[in-house]
């Protein structure tokens, strides 16, 4: 299955390495990947990141892994069907 | 530059370089020592040191530096303060950073790094230590505006020592320590993304007490949680006015009485048999401040697979990661365990399983056989007890000697055992037992060290006399990595490879060298008289003491298996 993380972080060095690293820690391979400042001058950035995970158990211990973060402001997870761009992927 | 002078309080707005700042932030942080080794990348934060005002232990390599810290911090409670330079000094204290992630020590950890505008240059002594760092550490920094880092040392140390704790590092490239801004400590802390705080919901508290009314077999798991947040005392109230019995984790030893009559032993793999079996039988496990590790589940399989699970932890990572839970309870271990004192406990209606565990205490004891040729490790183990009177701080390092440290000392309150758990981490003994006694100068320290371990970090001998640091170092010398070889024994058809050390260095004579007391001993008799001289003698001693170089670690859960499936159990 298809999952989306939306994170919400701090816009500063390293964070997008230091996210990515847990998803590997967990053996998971990110297959869609965007990242920037929610707006012009803001220290805050959305990370959309797309998985392809079965295990809800799985998902579940990513995402706390992921809250304990300093760096993370907030986390949402959604099903693959919900946005526009994991269905793109699915089509290929 | 502007020269802060011993105890010179610094005025505000006056101008300071990173690397005095870095000094002055750690007085802000009442930091009273700090251990580390320095090297070009931190020459100017050597030099701010050098003007006083905080005392540096110079271990003599960055792992033993890193381990001091990390024994200090297990003793006082208090964030331990490391040192090291860029590049090889940096990748040397990787060890101690993933061993106190792993048994969530706080740690301010300082690294020194190339200049910014040489960074990713392949610059001499260069070490990419923010990458290599961030996944075992808490959180980490590389300054790149000198104007940056009072905040940053305010926040490193915040996140070191709230919530659960582990290690923070801060890297600073040169030109930011040479650099001078305004030095302004700030009052307060913005970090949006931190919330290490949890309150118990009062729900859960409920949840605890209904659970507790239903029960027929509950037992009380104590990890370090329990240790870190200081909730000793009320566990053993907590215990007593449920009537519930109490098994530790390795890294909980301590927190309950070892004499208690609730309290069974440690559970695990080389747990007691009463601890395993009553983990096993449970229908209500109530875990507080322990994260379910691996090596006391065993399988999973088997684990909890009759118990409604209780986990109380200030990690909300933890809850529900390796055991399903039933009752979350998210929260500081003491502030739980108040919450539920201040309720109307219920005592549990336990009395048959009491009696059923009671029956396998008396039955299943910790065994050995004596044996008139060779000195049994585990006899060693309980006459240091019965000398130290089970109240020395005691230290090892992983592996056969620190399970019967385990199995045999007899703790009776927190802060006294100073152990590699997590990662298991090789050479911690020594250098840990050095920041335990830094940090604990009074009370009795006994480094219990096998001989392979000893090596990795031997050169540490060096600075007891130095600090005048009055440590009991006793080598458990079975002539191997003990627990390798008996792995090999029992699971690899007695294929010794690489495990046996028959070719050992004169102990007497490195200590001698070092200026240390030494003496070597073989059997009973000898090791009660030269470990009793070593306990009167005002200065560090140490003792070889050869035991039996077969002997094995019983009771054992084998590996893939249950913790109902013990062996050796019995003589």
């Amino acid at each position: 299955m298809r999952r989306t993380v939306n994170l919400l972080v701090n816009n500063k060095l390293g964070v997008l390495n230091r996210m990515t690293n847990l998803f590997l820690r967990k053996s998971l391979n990110i297959e869609y990947l965007t990242v920037g400042p929610v707006d012009d001058d803001s220290n805050v950035s959305m990370l959309t990141v797309v998985i392809n995970l079965e295990e809800d158990q799985v998902m579940e211990e990513m995402k706390n892994q992921l809250e304990k973060q300093v760096d993370v402001i907030s986390i949402t997870e959604t099903s693959s069907k919900s946005l526009f761009f994991s269905k793109t992927y699915e089509k290929q | 530059m502007i020269t802060v002078e011993k105890d010179q309080p610094v005025k505000t707005g006056q101008k300071l370089s990173g690397a005095e700042m870095v000094i002055e932030s750690l007085k802000k942080e009442q930091v009273d020592v700090v251990f580390g080794y320095p090297g070009g990348a931190v020459l100017k934060i050597y030099d701010a040191l050098y003007d006083g005002g905080i005392p540096h232990l110079l271990p003599r390599h960055e792992q033993g530096a890193i381990h001091a810290a990390e024994g200090y911090a297990r003793v006082t409670g208090k964030p331990g303060v490391c040192i090291a330079t860029s590049g090889p000094g940096a990748t040397n204290i990787i060890t101690g950073i993933a061993d106190a992630m792993m048994d969530s020590l706080p740690l301010v950890i300082i690294t020194g790094q190339v200049q910014s505008s040489a960074l990713g240059s392949d610059a001499f002594q260069e070490a990419p230590i923010l990458g290599v760092s961030m996944s075992i550490t808490k959180h980490n920094y590389q300054v790149l505006d000198v104007n940056d880092l009072p905040r940053i040392m305010k926040e490193a140390f915040h996140v070191a020592t709230t919530g659960r704790p582990g290690p923070v590092l801060v890297d600073i490239p040169k030109d930011v320590s040479a650099a001078e801004a305004v030095f302004e400590y700030p009052d307060t802390i913005d970090l949006p993304g931190y919330n290490p705080a949890h309150d118990p919901e009062s729900s859960a508290i409920q949840g605890v007490i209904e659970a507790i009314k239903e029960a027929k077999k509950p037992v009380i798991l104590s990890g370090a949680g329990v240790i870190h947040s200081e909730g000793h005392e009320e566990l053993t109230k907590f215990a007593e006015k449920t009537n519930i019995p109490v098994v530790n984790t390795l890294l909980g030893l301590g927190t309950m009485p070892a004499d208690h009559k609730l309290y069974l032993g440690m559970g695990g793999m080389h747990g007691t048999y009463a601890a395993n079996m009553a983990l096993y039988e449970s229908d209500l496990i109530i875990n507080i401040g322990a994260r379910f590790d691996d090596r006391l589940t065993g399988n999973l399989k088997h684990f909890a697979q009759f118990a409604k699970v209780v986990h109380v932890d200030i990690d909300p990572a933890e809850i529900g990661k390796n055991i399903p839970t039933d009752i979350p309870v998210l929260g500081d271990a003491k502030e739980v365990l108040t919450q539920l004192l201040d309720e109307e406990l219920p005592e549990a209606d336990c009395r048959t399983w009491r009696r059923q565990l009671d029956t396998l205490q008396n039955d299943y004891p910790l065994w050995y056989h004596q044996d008139d040729d060779s000195f049994k490790p585990q006899r060693l183990f309980e006459i240091v007890h019965e000398m130290t009177k089970g109240d020395a701080i005691v230290t090892t390092d992983v592996g056969q000697h620190q399970m019967w440290a385990a199995q045999y000392y007899k703790f009776q309150r927190p802060n006294r055992w100073v152990t590699s758990g997590g990662l298991g981490t090789m050479g911690f003994g020594l250098p840990a037992a050095i920041g335990a006694q830094v940090g604990a100068p009074k009370e009795p320290v006994v480094a219990l060290i096998g001989d392979a371990g000893f090596q990795m970090t031997m050169q540490e001998l060096a600075i007891l006399n130095e600090y005048q640091l009055p440590l009991k170092i006793v080598i458990v010398n079975n002539q191997s990595m003990g627990m390798v070889r008996q792995w090999q024994e029992l699971y690899y058809n007695e294929r010794y490879s690489e495990s046996l050390i028959p070719n050992q260095p004169d102990y007497v004579k490195l200590s001698e060298s070092f200026g240390i007391k030494g003496k070597s001993v073989n059997c009973e008799e000898d090791f009660q008289q030269v470990m009793k001289e070593a306990l009167q003698t005002d200065g560090p001693f140490l003792i070889d003491c050869s035991v039996t170089p077969e002997e094995n670690v019983y009771p054992m859960v084998g590996p893939g298996k249950g913790i109902q499936e013990m062996v050796g159990v019995k003589p």
